[in-house]
């Protein structure tokens, strides 16, 4: 009997199963911090490979989570399952119950029912669906014939994902979500060409990198001014500095940036892992301006005055200097819409 | 009995073929046997301070909370128990006290109380470890009864006790004894692997003297070797066994994990990646151990503290509006609001 059977993908994450969807992320990318390549903590207590099983789980349950309809759909399945397993088989249940480790608790003897699985986020959601059945074994064959329904609703959605993989990119609020296991993508962004402008001696003033000095510097006092660490330092951001280049890599590339074009903000914005979606969710704006303020298409923006006002909180969540920010795309946009500046 | 006749017939080889010093040593017997129970007195609160390696700034660290108490009105005595090497005295500026603990121990004198000294901060006294003995490690077990009882004695509203290096079994029970454990660590490879060490050594020290749990106390044993033969690597391995084997055990070894509870203090932080390594420890734990890990919080790496203590003086009043300063306030602040680990003497 595999015991961790009925760890469920919240308890993977340790997070409460009502917890909201910024909780997830922040999970998530605190467990991936914890559990990456060369991160202190957890070489001397977890082999490599039982390291890279864990970080297979919490993708997995990321992977389900971090999607409001999937976990809608796993939601519901684990309360159908519950039901099912506490009035037909109740003493499974109750043996079940004391199987639960505190926390899930998978070291690698028990790897082999993954082994053979594919956890890469590029899986199709096929193969998604698959482990989380193999993984959770409660959802015994009987459940899923006696639910019909919900299995269709899967499927279905599964169809619809593989044929159009291009209109769902679109429509599905996660699929613009830079993962952090694709580190790799992120590497390349920041290091093409035409991002890396020109010599710094061009670019950068000496006000520049004051400029940014003081921002970073002040970023840290912030920080130790709260001994305790408070949540705000579990924040992907601050939570992935050991991913230290690439944090250098960009901040040097904002330090040079003086365009500040709709592209530039994409990037940034993909390389600091937010979407579109949590980007409108934080700063109140729709997704139909910031998809135009990146693309500089100013056609659907309103009159400079809102724009400035969007591009200003837009630079807050990016941490980007906002005064700059602002004042270069507006210029811009005033050349081009004469009318609404 | 029927798992009595079950563990005689299933002896475990492994114990035979690993007998490992460390297991010897953590098998010994259960000092909390012999302690009176804590509600026997005044409401106080005992903080321990450990950390598996030395010079990790837990005696500085343990000497500032104690002031930071002891400022807030509160009857603070602090004990250094770095029997052998004490210097807590050192810390608050004094100079090597008259009475020590090693009176105590050669019967010099018949109460802990009479080893108690006072120092030149109001509301905070001390009792100095025995500068001539041969270490906590040695203590033996008489002793540590009498210790721990005289520890209860003492009137006060917090006692602090500052640990030495080591995962030795004298530490690691003081410290399971305290109502808050404190691990202090720096963001270093070798700190962190003996601050392990030390997770290691107290959550398995607390599984082996928790009562209720004596009928699967062979099984704990196994599983401190972690190579052992019975492929119990993990803590969650024994816990899987424990639950194949007896269910209703494995809830109660469940509880009695979930009840563990290690506050942790990273020192030395020089960049947001120290800082967060906090928070790594603590979601490595969870999964590994299955225990809460408290991150109280983290100390910059301060120019203050090593000019602190040059001049043989503590932080708190050498430079009392430092960030160093406030950050310790603080965290005296927090760990006075939290709840102890609840007691070993039921």
């Amino acid at each position: 009997m595999k015991l961790s059977s009925d760890q469920n993908f919240y308890d993977v994450l340790d997070v409460q199963p009502d917890c909201s969807s910024e909780e997830i992320r922040k999970a998530y990318y605190q467990l991936k911090s914890a559990f990456s390549k060369g991160n202190l903590a957890s070489y001397s207590i977890y082999g490599s490979d039982e390291s890279e099983h864990v970080v297979k789980e919490i993708d997995q349950a990321f992977e389900i989570l971090s999607d409001p309809e999937k976990r809608r759909q796993y939601d519901q399945r684990m309360t159908t399952d519950s039901f099912e397993a506490s009035t037909q088989e109740d003493d499974l249940k109750r043996s079940e119950d004391s199987d639960q480790w505190p926390v899930e608790e998978e070291a690698a003897s028990t790897v082999n029912s993954h082994e053979d699985s594919n956890y890469g986020l590029a899986a199709s959601e096929d193969s998604i669906f698959e482990d989380e059945r193999n993984s959770k074994e409660v959802i015994s064959e009987q459940i899923q014939v006696s639910d019909p329904p919900i299995q269709n609703e899967v499927k279905k959605a599964k169809l619809d994902t593989e044929q159009n993989g291009k209109k769902e990119s679109k429509e599905n609020p996660f699929s613009n979500v830079v993962s952090i296991d694709r580190i790799a993508p992120m590497e390349d962004s920041l290091r093409t060409a035409h991002l890396l402008v020109a010599p710094t001696t061009d670019f950068t003033s000496a006000a520049d990198q004051d400029a940014g000095k003081t921002e970073t510097q002040s970023h840290r006092s912030e920080n130790s001014h709260s001994s305790l660490p408070s949540h705000q330092s579990t924040q992907p951001l601050a939570s992935l500095r050991n991913t230290k280049n690439l944090e250098t890599e960009l901040d040097e590339l904002i330090a040079q940036e003086k365009h500040w074009s709709g592209e530039f903000i994409q990037k940034v914005r993909e390389a600091r892992k937010i979407s579109i979606e949590e980007m409108a969710e934080y700063t109140k704006i729709s997704k139909r301006y910031l998809i135009a303020i990146e693309k500089e298409d100013f056609e659907p923006l309103p009159a400079a005055v809102y724009l400035r006002g969007f591009l200003i909180q837009i630079s807050k969540k990016l941490k980007l200097p906002a005064e700059k920010v602002s004042a270069s795309y507006v210029a811009r946009f005033r050349q081009s819409c004469p009318d609404k500046a | 009995m029927e798992f009595d006749t079950w563990r005689q017939e299933n002896q475990p080889s492994a114990l035979k073929d690993t007998p490992s010093h460390w297991i010897a040593e953590h098998s010994e017997p259960n000092p909390f046997n012999d302690v009176l129970p804590k509600s026997a007195f005044a409401e106080k609160k005992i903080w321990a301070m450990g950390g598996g390696k030395g010079g990790v700034g837990k005696s500085m660290i343990m000497s500032n909370l104690a002031i930071s108490l002891a400022q807030r009105g509160e009857r603070v005595i602090a004990i250094d128990l770095d029997l052998g090497g004490a210097n807590l005295h050192t810390t608050f500026g004094i100079e090597m006290p008259r009475q020590t603990m090693s009176d105590f121990f050669e019967r010099r004198s018949q109460t802990l109380e009479g080893c108690i000294s006072n120092t030149p901060i109001q509301n905070l006294e001390m009792i100095s470890g025995a500068q001539d003995h041969l270490g906590i490690a040695n203590l033996d077990y008489d002793k540590k009864v009498l210790l721990l009882n005289e520890i209860q004695k003492l009137e006060a509203d917090y006692i602090l006790i500052d640990l030495g290096a080591g995962t030795n079994n004298n530490t690691i029970d003081f410290f399971n004894f305290a109502d808050l454990g404190i691990l202090t660590m720096l963001p270093e490879p070798t700190s962190i692997e003996n601050a392990y060490r030390f997770i290691k050594s107290v959550f398995y020290r607390k599984l082996m003297t928790a009562q209720h749990l004596s009928p699967i106390r062979n099984w704990i044993q196994i599983a401190m070797d972690s190579k052992n033969q019975e492929g119990l690597r993990t803590p969650g391995d024994l816990y899987r066994k424990v639950n194949q084997e007896h269910p209703d055990l494995a809830l109660k070894l469940k509880d009695e994990i979930q009840r563990i509870r290690v506050h942790l203090i990273v020192n030395q932080a020089r960049t947001q990646s120290d800082v967060d390594l906090g928070f790594s420890i603590k979601s490595v734990c969870k999964k590994y151990f299955g225990i809460q890990v408290d991150y109280v919080g983290y100390l910059d790496y301060d120019s203050a503290v090593w000019q602190a203590i040059r001049r043989k003086r503590p932080v708190l009043l050498e430079f009392p509006n430092s960030q160093l300063a406030s950050n310790l306030e603080r965290m005296s602040h927090y760990l006075s609001s939290q709840k102890g680990q609840s007691g070993e003497t039921e």
